[in-house]
Order: C-alpha cells, then structure tokens, then sequence
C-alpha cells in the first residue's frame, strides 16, 4: 500500500472529527445534572454562611468576653498622671487604705497590707456627701453631719472618709492627726507617710482606723489642722452580707450539731462510716472557723471608720493655666495628639486581645475551612468518577 | 425578517432562564463538538459524549461568568478541548496511543471494506501519536465547524504561528504513515 496523497490525508483527517450519527440531545442531560448540582452548590453555599455566621458569632462572643479586661486593661495603663498635685479622691482611688471585704477569710490580710480597693460588690452603697474646696478659708467649720447618724438601728455600714488638707507646717499636722487615733477605742492608724524632699514638697498620708460613732468627730478636728481642700465620705451597707453570714453560720452549726449527734448515736458503726463523718465533721468545721472570722471581720469594718488623710503644704504652687492663643492652640494639639496615640494603642490593644483570646476560635475557623476545603475537592473527584 | 440570535445573545437569554436558547444552541453546536471531541478522544463515541456533557454542564453553571471577551463559540470549544484531556487523564494517561483502533471503531464503520478502514485507523493512530500541541492543531484545522482563524483563537495562537505548526504536523503525519506503509 502506497501513503496517502495530500487530499486523501486530509479527508481522512477531516472524518476523524466527524460525528456520524444523531446528536443525543446532552445539553439536556447536563441541564438535569446542572441543576442537581446547583442545588448542592447551594446547600454547600449555605452551610458556608452559616460557617461563616457561627464564626462571626464566635468573634463576637470572644471581644465581648475580652472587652471588660481590656478596659480594665486601658483604666490601668491609661489612668491620668496628673502633673500637678493628685486631688484627694484620685489618691483614695489609687492608693488603698482599704479592701473590700469578699466576705472570707482573707479580708483581714488585705485590709493590713491594704493592696485592695473600694468595692461595692454585694453590698448598697449609701450616698455620699462630696465636698469640694470649702468656701471658708479657713475650713474647720463646716458643719457635716456623721455618716454615723445615717446608721438606723440594726443596719451594718462600713464608713469611709477622705480629707485633703492645705497646712502651712505638715509635719506638725501630720504628728497631729496621727494623734486623733484613740487606743482607748481601739483606734489605730492604719498607715502613715510622709514623703517629700523639703518642706514644700512634703506630703503626708495617713489612714486613720476611728470608730464608726466617733468619725464625726474626728473629721471636725482634722478640720482644724489646715484648709480642708476636698472632703468625701460613703457608706456601704453590709446588711445583707451580714445577715447572709449569719444565716450560713447558723446553718453550719446546726449541721455541726447533727453530726456530733450522729457520731455520738453510731459509735457501733463500721470504722469506715465513722472516719467519714469525722472528715464530713471536720470539713463543717472548718466552714464554720471561716464564717465566723469573715463575719468577725465585717464587724471590725462596721465598727471602725478607715479616714483617709492627705496633708500638703498650704504653699503648693498651682499649675499655671496656658495663656495666650499660641499656648491655647499648642495644647489643643498636644492633647489631641495624646488622643490619638492612645486611641491607636487602644486599637492595637484590642486587636492582639482579639487575636490571642480568639486564638482557639481562629485555629477552629480555620480546620473547618480547610475540611470544607478539603470534602469540595473530594465531591469534585467523585462526580468526575461518577461521570466517567 | 428577523436575524438569527446571536449565540451570545442565546446565553444571556438562557441566563433569564430561556431554556429554548440553549436548545438552540445545542442545535448549532452539539454536532459539531461531538465530532470535535471524538478527535480529541480517539474515537471513543462515549467518552465523546461524556466529554460534550460535561461541556454543557460548564456552560450552564458558568454561563454568568462569560465575559464576552472573547465569543460563545472559541469558549465553549476551548472548554470541551480540557474536558476531553481531563477525560483522557482520568482514563489512565493518554490511552489513545494504547488504544486498539478496532475497539474504538464505531459500530456503523464495521460494514466499510477492510482496507478503508484501516487506512482511516492509520490516520486516526498516527494523530494520536502527534505531540499534544500538534494534536490540537491538526484536529481543529480540519474539524468542518472551524476556519483556521478560530482554531488559532481557540488555541490563542496567532494565524500564522497555527498554520506553520500545522504544516509541520503535516510532515510529521506523512512521514508517520509513510513509514507505516512501507512494504
């Protein structure tokens, strides 16, 4: 056989892509499976929203889980830093001259080593009686009703009380007011400081431990030793704290009772019963210890006032105000450039917080990811298989 | 007198849901890409209709995602060319070579005298046996649906990059068969 000539070739290769017989209407068919796709596409669609839902929900969940810690966060970082002298109650709230009782056993360590705060966790808080600068020059003579007197018969208050005070000699008035604590009462101050390298710049801090009826008193006569700046005073009820305390305490008495009963019935019984019931009693016990020195504790709170002193001399040179346009105009852009520092370090804060707190989540966003990822391909495969 | 809808007008109106355009379309083109495919196949009439299926199951899922950069014609064959090399793939790698022409031969051809047909399977053997590339020239160059023009489109070759690959293929086609021929 002779090759094929050019024409022959070419008609033969013209045939190879002929199709010789009825079309067999496959667009059909493909509309058919099209649409049965389609709709998995679709289910796949949404299952990927609800991914995608159930991860927005989870980010959510994880910033507002993260957002109280990092105000507190921001609170801590970002608290002013006055540059002139702190006002009274800054310094009550950033030095602590008293914790907040939690109702344990612990109360009593951190009320001496004073690292814990004003709180009004579970307890009401009375309203206070804020005083700014007086108007008489000479302070002393503001006539302020105790906060004793607000205590009706049978209700549990825990008295607190800041003084600043201006004194031409505070060394003088800080030996002074240390003074005013009464041993006889059980009094006592708490903790004193005097700081300063010279005489103007001293300052002196003091908490004074009063009883609760006399804190009127002694705040007439702290008045007395300079010009009272500021001046603040709360209560907290602890009514209900104690009466908890109370009814607990009681309770595991009762159940105390009931198993010295029990004990002293059962003295026949397996030695394993009875070493249960003694560590069951022991356990009761040891409940009962905590309560009553925790409601010990609340007692000592209610029955002794916390004053907070703060003694600076009378010549402390205000901070002098800005004057001028380009002062004025100098300290605009100051403070909003502190702004924005602070709103970007905010942001970045936010963001790491979300980043790192959220960092389960994104490890869980992503596995899921990747399975969807992963069974797209394998259904691709198999319709391809399913196909051939 | 109304002109005959454009095939990308017969998309869009399939994409409103006009199932009659895609019927048309069908009607234009089905044919012709069945012959298409069965080139590209080596001749095995299922493994074109699979082929030409799943073409026209791209077309109608990704019918919004035509852009009309280029037309509804280089696209969809540009589309049933990689259908029919992911079919190939999956059957194993290029089987055409290993392929039995007899087995691929349709049924209708069985009646042809002897020597014809195996005249035809020779062709059919030695453009399976062309490089990929060369393949593809050759088969769209001679497939009836298109002019060179379109080949080199669909194959985004410029014209006369086509037509000297095609030459060469040409050449290597009649040395293939000449030497297959040689007594």
């Amino acid at each position: 056989m002779n090759p094929q000539p050019d024409n022959k070739l070419e008609s033969d290769l013209a045939r190879l892509t002929v199709w010789d017989g009825g079309a067999p209407d496959l667009w059909r068919a493909a509309l058919a499976a099209a649409s049965v796709a389609g709709t998995k596409t679709a289910r796949w669609f949404a299952s990927r929203w609800a991914l995608g839902a159930f991860g927005m929900a989870a980010a959510l969940v994880v910033f507002v889980a993260l957002l109280p810690s990092l105000s507190r966060s921001r609170l801590r970082t970002y608290e002013p830093k006055s540059a002139a002298i702190p006002s009274a109650p800054s310094l009550a709230k950033s030095e602590a001259f008293l914790s907040p009782s939690f109702g344990d056993a612990n109360d009593v360590a951190r009320n001496a080593g004073g690292e814990g705060r004003f709180s009004n966790d579970n307890t009401e808080s009375i309203p206070s009686h804020h005083f700014g600068t007086p108007s008489t020059p000479g302070g002393g003579s503001g006539a302020v009703q105790s906060p004793a007197s607000h205590a009706t018969a049978g209700r549990q208050i825990v008295h607190k009380a800041t003084i600043e005070l201006l004194a031409d000699d505070v060394r003088a008035a800080f030996l002074k007011a240390g003074q005013l604590a009464s041993e006889a009462h059980g009094e006592y101050v708490q903790d004193s400081a005097l700081t300063g390298a010279d005489d103007k710049q001293l300052q002196a801090n003091l908490t004074l431990r009063v009883a609760a009826e006399r804190l009127s008193d002694v705040l007439n006569e702290l008045r007395q030793l300079g010009k009272v700046r500021s001046e603040r005073t709360d209560g907290e009820d602890v009514t209900s704290r104690a009466v908890d305390l109370d009814a607990r305490l009681r309770n595991e008495q009762r159940v105390e009772a009931e198993l010295l009963d029990l004990l002293e019935s059962r003295k026949d019984a397996a030695l394993k019963d009875i070493i249960d019931l003694r560590a069951n009693l022991a356990s009761v016990r040891n409940v009962i210890e905590q309560l009553t020195a925790q409601r010990q504790n609340l007692a000592r709170l209610v029955s002794l006032a916390t004053v907070l002193v703060i003694i600076r001399p009378s010549d402390t040179p205000a901070v002098p105000p800005p004057t001028g346009i380009g002062a004025y105009f100098g300290d605009a852009i100051s403070t909003m450039w502190q702004k924005g520092l602070r709103v970007l370090a905010d942001t970045l804060a936010m963001l790491l917080g979300a980043l790192i707190g959220g960092l389960p989540w994104w490890i869980l966003l992503a596995a899921t990811l990747l399975l969807f990822r992963n069974a797209r391909r394998q259904s691709c495969v198999d319709r391809d298989r399913r196909v051939k | 007198m109304n002109s005959p809808r454009t095939d990308e007008g017969l998309l869009a109106d399939f994409r409103t849901g006009d199932r009659g355009a895609l019927a048309e379309l069908a009607r234009r083109y089905e044919r012709a890409w069945l012959g298409a495919a069965l080139g590209f196949v080596g001749g095995r009439r299922e493994l074109a209709c699979d082929a030409v299926q799943e073409t026209w199951m791209r077309i109608i899922r990704f019918a919004d995602r035509f852009d009309q950069r280029s037309r509804f014609k280089t696209w969809a064959y540009r589309i049933l060319i990689n259908r029919c090399r992911d079919l190939l793939e999956m059957e194993n790698g290029h089987v055409v070579a290993e392929m039995p022409a007899a087995a691929a031969a349709p049924a209708s051809r069985a009646a042809r005298p002897a020597e014809l047909a195996d005249e035809h399977d020779s062709v059919r053997r030695a453009v399976s046996q062309l490089p990929p590339e060369q393949r593809a020239i050759v088969l769209l160059c001679y497939h009836g649906d298109l002019t060179h023009e379109q080949a080199a489109e669909i194959l985004e070759l410029p014209s006369g990059t086509l037509k000297s690959r095609l030459h060469a293929a040409l050449n290597e086609l009649r040395r293939m068969l000449a030497t297959e021929f040689q007594p």
